[in-house]
């Protein structure tokens, strides 16, 4: 009798701590971020007229994509969870109806619900990852996307900027944006604090890129787009990317409501 | 009657032992059209692609299997398809022209020309982007729908073919072998749109052109010195070689393995004077973008050279006519490529020399791969 009770002790205690585990793992909560493109506060659009430099030239921009890597929340005490390894945010998607930056809202799934205090973020492709090919991937994986990657960089496109500009204000746009940003060298990480609290029901953040801050230096001029239209296709040439990328701290923001 | 019918028991499961033992069948299927007698074993079928092309990508409720695609060929090169059975998907998509049919636009079986020329189907399995020049549709079992009433394409019914379909002699027993169904009222357009999606799923380069060579050893010797400035300049990788040569923008839009990106551009065809005034709206029609109007989705750069002529409306004749154009580095209107512009970047005057526009058009011809033409597992059947 007291062996019986003793087995039906311990199935039911297997039992029930199963299930606790399998409440734990339940515990987590969906996690929504959504990633906005702006210029100088407003929500891009493609192909408006934006101003740009102290002449205030019109500038449109047609292309906008980035690839971010191990994006994690932070705890206080320092560690992390990591929402994805990989991500590609397209804001200028080929099936839109309109010219209005896309807001891609991604949902994480089984976020442990807490308070965080900042968010990580990999500008690009990081170099683990870097190392691979299209090839490697298949399906709708974000690193199967054969045009974001460049063979003769052996990297992928971090991120795309597409464009032109009027810069000599005669009407015509004939002053073309090429800035496709890649190679380990310039993959860059960001840190960004802020009380960030996980909880079902509870808003999610926003990710926002102003992409006019990306074009201003460190000495608040403008970057000048005219002479440097285009980011080198020689690899060991980072020196227009290292500028923008180093400028995506500055140009982005982390909200939530 | 009862013993009739058991005296004819071992007739009728012989008959149904000599279908079972076909795979194809060519005996006419009694009515009421019961195919349970046939066996349903269908095998997966392993797509056969180059080990350094992805994975293909297959939808989870179409599992390519051997009758699938055996059904999927059938229909894809039968007449039975368009109103008059003079006309199938191959009369547009041809082997030999890497899946195009050499014209500049095509025409349907009433004669009536189409706006549009018709695009190679190499490598249609990794299209993820919409299919068709403007991407109406989203995968290859939709597309598969649309040409058979199109009114200028085959023209006729999906109602219409499944009868034909339905009452004939082997096209029941095919669908059994392939989907299961127990009976030919249980064939529909969407298994048949399954099959020939199957089909256009195996159309896989064979890895053994010249520059899939190069791919393989990266030994530029597999190029000559044209072939290879040519593909130095394509990529846009000069600088590996220490070379001095101009960049001709082609990989940003025709990139990766496949050579096309399955993204919509304007290329710099036309001069029009605002976006309404193109001809063609392309991917507008589609998306309702006003900013798409005049874009068009790129076509696949591999077997370039026998998928004559070229561009959506095919204008130009030869690729020494497509390279020319790009040389002149579009028109300036709004929503050209910035890519476009920018061809001949960093040669004289930043422009492509007759020299560099002739070793462009060699390395084009180094993508040709007639492995891929002529295998004998995508030609006719019939």
């Amino acid at each position: 009798m007291t062996i019986r009770i003793f087995l039906l002790a311990l199935v039911s205690g297997l039992f029930f701590s199963a299930c606790e585990k399998n409440h734990t793992h339940e515990s987590g909560v969906p996690f929504t971020i959504s990633y906005k493109a702006t210029y100088d506060g407003e929500q891009l659009t493609k192909y408006k007229n934006y101003p740009y430099g102290t002449a205030a030239y019109p500038l449109q921009f047609s292309r906008f994509s980035t690839y971010l890597s191990d994006i994690e929340l932070i705890k206080a005490d320092g560690s992390t969870h990591r929402l994805t390894e990989i991500e590609w945010v397209e804001f200028t998607p080929d099936n839109a109806s309109t010219d209005l930056s896309a807001i891609p809202a991604i949902t994480y799934n089984n976020v442990p619900e807490g308070e965080y205090t900042g968010i990580r973020i990999g500008y690009g492709v990081k170099p683990s990852l870097n190392a691979k090919v299209p090839a490697d991937f298949s399906g709708n994986h974000p690193l199967a996307r054969e045009l974001e990657y460049w063979s003769g960089w052996d990297s992928y496109i971090f991120n795309k900027i597409e464009g032109q500009g009027d810069a000599d204000n005669n009407g015509a746009f004939d002053h073309f944006l090429l800035f496709h940003c890649g190679s380990d060298a310039v993959y860059k990480v960001y840190e960004f604090s802020l009380p960030i609290h996980v909880h079902a029901g509870h808003p999610g953040l926003n990710v926002t890129f102003d992409l006019k801050k990306l074009f201003i230096l460190a000495d608040g001029s403008w970057y000048d787009i005219v002479t440097n239209h285009a980011t080198s296709n020689n690899p060991n040439d980072i020196s227009v990317a290292l500028v923008l990328m180093n400028n995506f701290e500055k140009a982005t923001s982390v909200t939530q409501e | 009657m009862q013993t009739n019918i058991i005296k004819m028991a071992p007739a009728m499961l012989l008959l149904a032992g000599f279908v079972a033992c076909h795979d194809l069948p060519t005996e006419p299927i009694p009515e009421p059209g019961d195919l349970s007698a046939i066996p349903y074993d269908p095998q997966p079928y392993t797509i056969k692609k180059p080990d350094f092309f992805p994975n293909v990508p297959v939808p989870a409720n179409n599992p390519m299997t051997v009758e699938g695609v055996q059904l999927g060929r059938r229909l894809f090169y039968d007449p039975i398809l368009s109103a008059d059975s003079t006309m199938s998907c191959a009369s547009c998509h041809l082997p030999e022209g890497s899946f195009t049919d050499n014209k500049a636009v095509s025409t349907g079986i009433d004669g009536i020309a189409g706006r549009r020329s018709s695009m190679s189907l190499l490598n249609i399995a990794y299209a993820n982007n919409g299919l068709f020049w403007d991407g109406r549709s989203a995968t290859l079992e939709a597309q598969a729908l649309l040409p058979v009433e199109d009114p200028i394409e085959l023209h006729t019914t999906w109602p219409e073919v499944i009868e034909k379909l339905k009452t004939h002699p082997t096209y029941p027993a095919y669908f059994r072998k392939a989907f299961g169904i127990n009976d030919r009222k249980e064939i529909t357009k969407e298994l048949a749109g399954k099959a020939m999606a199957q089909f256009e799923r195996i159309l896989i380069s064979s890895g053994t052109s010249k520059f899939d060579l190069f791919l393989q050893t990266e030994d530029p010797d597999v190029f000559d010195e044209e072939e290879l400035d040519g593909y130095l300049m394509y990529f846009e990788e000069a600088w590996r070689y220490g070379l001095n040569l101009p960049d001709a923008q082609c990989f940003h839009c025709h990139g990766g393995v496949t050579l096309t990106g399955n993204n919509y551009f304007n290329n710099g065809l036309d001069a029009v004077a605002s976006l309404d005034d193109f001809v063609d709206k392309g991917r507008f029609e589609v998306t309702g973008n006003p900013s798409d109007r005049g874009k068009f989705r790129t076509p696949t750069m591999r077997n370039i050279a026998l998928t004559a002529p070229y561009m959506h409306d095919g204008r130009f004749m030869t690729l020494e006519e497509v390279v020319e154009n790009y040389a002149r580095k579009g028109h300036g209107v709004a929503n050209e490529d910035p890519n476009i512009p920018l061809v001949g970047l960093n040669a004289p005057n930043n422009t492509l020399s007759e020299a560099h526009k002739r070793a462009l058009v060699k390395f084009l011809h180094t993508l040709t791969d007639t492995t891929f033409i002529n295998n004998p597992d995508i030609q006719n059947p019939f």
